[in-house]
């Protein structure tokens, strides 16, 4: 309970400080404080694919529901964060190259991740059985998960990027000066934070309905 | 020349609604073992958990034939299995039916010794006939004369009178009488009639799930 | 040893031959492939008419009607054993293995026949440049294999949802996507007769692509087609 309130206070000062403490990029203006948002989304949209894929296989291996209802709702978070990713994504684009979306490499990839989200939340809602659900998400999820890195691998030569470099670049330096790195640092840990708290409320909501249904069964 | 079926504690549930559970016989051969109980009792389910068609949710099976256990995934090709959700495929003779599922289990058969089976179940005059224009009880031998393909060790048969004429229980009867020395035989069934016919050993699954006396 | 391997190909090749007579028998992939691709082929010709594509689009609509036909090819195999009951017979007989891998062999019979039928079509409506024709006709197929196994793959996924083939696009589409851009880019470069070392590239990803697929659905097929 408490955490929650510290989180919230947490990130009310996060956004304060993109906007008043964190200083503008140079060339980029006003519009670079949104790199504060959105790299973060895109994050968790990747680490919540991450969890939901391993997950996916402890399903497999140990057939606990537990396992799949973790999967499940790390993609719906995912689908969330990834939609918000590329939304903040097409905003940027809109004001610095012109057009919401230019298949640049980068917001392919986010793209993609959404549809592999979203893919999968279709395919679960189809199945009645939540054993069967369960596999045939899994199987699903780890075939999605093995064209990724040939996306990763072909994107980049066949398109050409306008988007800024990631922020550790192949050079290995970082294009922020200490303030902003401050400001991305902390809104990073803070988005993470909410990407937790999400997580915790539905894996605790699952508890308590097991619970439930336990005491059921013995009635 | 010893065939012995352990079903331990087997719990089978359907999105968290227990069917059966606290399941726990030995089947061996030379007895058929006979399943009843009303509807929705969970036979069917039972049977498909013991020949490995689905997952127990909790127990284990062993299957033993001749000093050798056989585990889950290795149970192809030593049940024989006949249910009224299975089917054999309509666009196929019942011959070419029969030669598919024995090359497919890896013992391609002789076309004399599949015409011997056809014989046997009464099919051979339609052996080269689709088996979508089979009769229902057709079909029912036809199911029969593939569970008896490469004489499996294990028999399974769930509600294996259905649509057969009096003629066609007496073939059962005879079957079931011929391969019991050899073969373990379960059979789930409602009639009572039926379960004197087949045999003593009985397991009844209640109407209240989970509860079998 | 050699034995066991003996007896591995009798029974794929006995599945095989079974599901290529219940298909000769009903006609039902063949008359409803041959029919998409006439509609789809006549469909996009009608849409350009006479005005000159570029090769890229030409790669591109190709691809794009391959697609949408292995997607209704493919379905089947699956569902049938669903619709009618047939699986759990299967299942009892068969191994896991011998069911996908004879699956794919008979989509990919019916695949390639399909292909070959499209790009006569397609020479025939839309009349593409022809730059490089033997290259042409290494990328497609390995293009094609890709498409099939994936697709299969899928396809016994979606059969065991809902029994029903309307999804296979939407969950094919994402595993695909590599397979696509890569293929549609080499397509594009072998139309416009260039031969550079981005073909052969293409080519080794094509390859990579597939045995990582292949390998992949081998071991989780299991997980699908057994309850």
């Amino acid at each position: 309970m408490i955490w929650r309130i510290i989180l919230g206070l947490y990130m009310l000062l996060v956004t304060v400080a993109t906007f008043l403490y964190a200083p503008p990029a140079l060339g980029l203006g006003d519009l670079s404080r949104i790199i504060y948002f959105h790299v973060p989304l895109a994050w968790v949209g990747v680490l919540a694919y991450l969890f939901s894929m391993i997950n996916s296989i402890h399903f497999l291996r140990s057939l606990n529901p537990e396992n799949d209802y973790k999967a499940a709702v790390n993609a719906e978070i995912g689908l969330a964060f990834t939609i918000l990713a590329t939304l903040t994504g097409a905003i940027f684009a809109r004001n610095t190259w012109g057009v919401y979306w230019n298949w640049d490499p980068r917001q392919t990839s986010v793209f993609i991740l959404m549809l592999i989200y979203g893919a999968y939340l279709v395919l679960r809602s189809s199945v009645q059985d939540s054993e069967k659900r369960g596999r045939l998400a899994a199987v699903y999820s780890i075939m999605a998960s093995i064209s990724v890195p040939f996306l990763v691998f072909i994107i980049p030569r066949l398109y050409s990027t306008l988007h800024p470099d990631p922020i550790l670049n192949t050079s290995g330096q970082l294009k922020m000066n200490a303030q902003m790195l401050q400001v991305f640092l902390a809104s990073l840990a803070g988005f993470t934070g909410i990407y937790y708290w999400i997580y915790n409320l539905e894996l605790r909501y699952y508890k308590i309905k097991e619970r439930k249904e336990a005491k059921q069964e013995h009635d | 020349m010893t065939a012995q079926l352990n079903c331990r504690h087997l719990k089978k549930s359907y999105n968290g609604k227990v069917i059966f559970q606290g399941i726990s016989c030995t089947c061996s051969a030379g007895e058929p073992f006979v399943v009843t109980g009303p509807n929705g009792a969970g036979k069917s389910t039972l049977l498909k958990v013991i020949c490995g068609l689905l997952r127990p949710t909790a127990g284990s099976i062993e299957l033993e034939i001749d000093g050798n256990t056989i585990e889950r995934d290795q149970l192809y090709g030593h049940v024989g299995y006949v249910s009224p959700d299975m089917n054999m495929y309509d666009n196929l003779t019942a011959y070419e039916n029969l030669d598919f599922f024995a090359a497919v289990r890896g013992n391609p058969m002789e076309k004399a010794q599949i015409m011997d089976i056809l014989e046997l179940t009464q099919l051979k005059e339609a052996s080269h006939k689709f088996v979508g224009h089979y009769s229902s009880g057709m079909k029912q031998r036809l199911k029969l004369a593939g569970a008896l393909l490469n004489n499996p060790r294990v028999l399974i048969l769930d509600e294996p009178s259905t649509n057969l004429d009096t003629k066609g229980k007496n073939l059962l009867k005879e079957i079931v009488a011929d391969r019991k020395k050899k073969s373990i035989i379960i059979i789930a069934t409602n009639e009572t009639e039926e379960v004197a016919l087949f045999g003593q050993s009985l397991l009844q699954l209640g109407n209240t799930p989970g509860r079998a006396s | 040893m050699g034995k066991v391997y003996c007896n591995w190909v009798t029974r794929l090749a006995a599945l095989v031959k079974k599901e290529i007579l219940e298909e000769f028998r009903t006609r039902y992939a063949i008359n409803s492939l041959l029919m998409f691709a006439v509609t789809s082929l006549v469909m996009v010709s009608f849409a350009v008419g006479v005005s000159t594509l570029s090769s890229a689009l030409h790669a591109s609509l190709l691809w794009i009607i391959l697609f949408f036909a292995s997607m209704s090819g493919v379905a089947r195999a699956f569902v049938k054993e669903e619709e009618k009951n047939t699986s759990y017979a299967l299942r009892l007989a068969a191994t896991p293995s011998i069911v996908y891998l004879g699956k794919l062999l008979y989509n990919f019979i019916i695949m390639s026949a399909l292909t070959l039928l499209v790009l006569l079509l397609y020479l025939f409506f839309l009349n593409p440049p022809l730059g490089n024709i033997p290259l042409l006709l290494l990328v497609v197929p390995l293009g094609v294999t890709c498409l099939v196994t994936a697709g299969t793959t899928i396809a016994a996924i979606v059969a065991k949802a809902s029994s029903q083939g309307t999804l296979l696009p939407v969950l094919a589409f994402p595993v695909l996507l590599p397979l696509f851009i890569t293929v549609i880019h080499a397509t594009r470069i072998t139309l416009d007769g260039r031969e550079t070392a981005e073909i052969i590239q293409a080519l080794l990803f094509l390859i990579s692509y597939e045995v990582v697929i292949l390998t992949a659905s081998l071991l989780l097929f299991d997980y699908v087609w057994n309850d």
